[in-house]
């Protein structure tokens, strides 16, 4: 029942992410409250979380492959048309971003491999493959191909993960604001963010997950960790830009909130998918405030943007639904493939 | 051959000649500059100054908009200009993000200069130059380059801060002026290598 809700909510939501969408692409980014000191925004917010989701996924499937985990088969294959889900909302979301997104295909022929968006237009290719292929079930369980699918698998997440690290590199290299912990802090969140999504899978499919509420710990740790030496350097540089106040609280509530589950109340499900709600939250703020943290200035040093307006970005409500309808657009997604393989 | 520019900044008056020249060959839609004079000021009172820092691209030999490019919409000329193919360009905008100088422009729009009035003939010639969605900035008028003529900016700054030619032959002005005045690229450790360079003042 609360399945079917969800879907009926998703189709809606898509329906109007669509009409949105459309819009969007006849009038351009003129809609949008992005400007030229603020050029990335909720879309580019929401591309990442989505992409981060399915890397996190994919790696939470390549590692059950490797250790051979049959007990949750099931949750990972779920979980690979959930990735497929997330992929298809990121791609969509990148393409709302695109002044031209019909020229999208270029990056194939523009071959410049220095580019961070290169590398995350194959590696996105690639996970979407990779999530393919073991959603129509061509990966056995066990043996060689099932290693060899693995760890591609792996490579193809990570890297695409880490890719997104990339993306600031020229202005990390340039001297900017750059924040040494920024490679681990996005492969946390991504870890973290996967396996929350998967537990909340679980949960409406009623398939089992065990030991959620530990594996969740111990990813809000290794997350909580990069965000506070984050923190730390922007004291000792001094960069007001790079705190992380608010995250770094949520983090640490869904870390104290999880230790006492797993400590008082091991088998209880509830809590620890409302925590993997928070979770979610907590991981789209984290890539908010990343597309804030690099923007927010001026450019230029002072005293020569003495006069440059601070930008201030109020995303539009056509971005807002665009943005957040991403969430729907995954559900519809992945709940139309996994019926269509049913029915197949 | 590398064509590069020198401001001397000891001239330059801040009348935003060069802005309106700049404005008058490429017929920029409104709102969109591809050259901007910055205003500052230097020393306190009672002994402050008004400061102008005029900024064209800086057309670097080193340029990140160029690494960032994902489909080599960017590109770099053997005579040193930095320029944008907009057949290639997706308007992704990763050139502007990674800009050290703010020198790039997203078409977010175009727009004529008077609102809610129909564009002028000029307009709708220069507008078709334009594409709506893709990224804009200054091209070191290669168009008056090619016909042997100097950038708009340089032809026209009244007080003659500017120099424009081969960086590249020692015997030319702004290479002379370069090593006369100890002229300097703009954020030098950045690492880009800005064929702009300033005479301070």
């Amino acid at each position: 029942m609360i399945s079917w809700v969800i879907v009926i909510v998703a189709l809606l939501v898509s329906g109007l992410w669509a009409v949105m969408f459309l819009k969007q692409l006849k009038s351009g980014l003129g809609q949008t409250a992005l400007e030229d000191h603020f050029a990335w925004g909720l879309y580019v917010q929401g591309f990442f979380f989505f992409s981060a989701l399915a890397g996190g996924i994919l790696i939470f499937m390549a590692v059950a492959t490797l250790f051979q985990l049959q007990s949750i088969r099931p949750l990972v294959e779920t979980g690979s048309a959930v990735s497929l889900g997330c992929l298809a909302a990121a791609a969509l979301l990148l393409g709302s971003d695109l002044g031209k997104p019909f020229r999208g295909i270029k990056i194939l022929t523009g071959k410049n491999f220095a580019s961070p968006l290169t590398w995350d237009f194959y590696m996105l290719t690639l996970c979407g493959i990779l999530g393919l292929v073991f959603f129509l079930g061509w990966i056995p369980q066990t043996g060689p191909l099932a290693v060899l699918w693995a760890v591609l698998c792996l490579l193809a997440a990570l890297g695409y993960v880490m890719i997104h690290t990339l993306f600031f590199l020229s202005r990390v290299g340039a001297g900017f604001r750059s924040q040494p912990f920024l490679g681990l802090d996005t492969l946390a969140q991504s870890l973290l963010g996967g396996v929350a999504l998967m537990n909340l899978i679980a949960l409406v499919s009623g398939i089992h997950f065990p030991n959620v509420g530990r594996l969740l710990l111990v990813l809000a740790s290794v997350t909580l960790i990069p965000l506070v030496g984050g923190h730390i350097a922007s004291l000792s540089i001094k960069s007001r830009v790079m705190e992380q106040k608010k995250i770094i609280a949520l983090d640490s509530f869904i870390l104290a909130a999880l230790a006492i589950v797993v400590m008082f109340a091991p088998e209880s499900r509830v809590i620890p998918a409302l925590l993997s709600v928070l979770i979610l939250v907590a991981v789209f703020l984290e890539k908010s405030h990343l597309m804030k943290q690099y923007q927010i200035k001026p450019t230029l040093p002072l005293p020569y943007s003495r006069y440059e307006d601070v930008p201030q970005y109020s995303p539009s409500t056509s971005e807002w639904i665009l943005a957040f309808g991403g969430v729907g657009v995954c559900v519809f997604f992945s709940t139309l493939i996994m019926n269509l393989k049913f029915f197949l | 051959m590398r064509y590069g520019m020198v401001i001397d900044l000891q001239k330059c008056v801040g009348c935003n000649s060069c802005t309106v020249a700049c404005r008058a060959e490429q017929g920029t839609p409104a709102g969109v500059h591809f050259h901007k004079v910055m205003k500052y000021e230097a020393g306190k009172y009672p002994n402050a100054k008004m400061r102008f820092l005029p900024m064209p691209c800086m057309h670097c030999q080193d340029p990140p908009c160029l690494k960032v490019c994902p489909t080599g919409a960017t590109y770099k000329r053997d005579d040193g200009p930095i320029l944008i193919d907009h057949e290639k360009c997706i308007g992704c905008r990763a050139c502007m993000v990674a800009c050290p100088y703010d020198s790039r422009q997203f078409l977010w729009d175009i727009r004529n200069y008077y609102a809610g009035h129909p564009a002028t003939p000029y307009e709708q010639i220069k507008q078709k130059t334009f594409d709506k969605g893709t990224v804009v900035k200054c091209n070191f008028c290669v168009q008056r380059l090619k016909r042997g003529r100097l950038p708009a900016c340089v032809e026209t700054c009244p007080a003659g801060a500017r120099k424009f030619g081969d960086l590249d032959d020692p015997e030319s002005e702004p290479s002379r002026l370069i090593v006369l005045y100890r002229g300097a690229p703009f954020r030098e450790e950045l690492g880009t290598e800005p064929s702009v360079f300033y005479i301070k003042g």
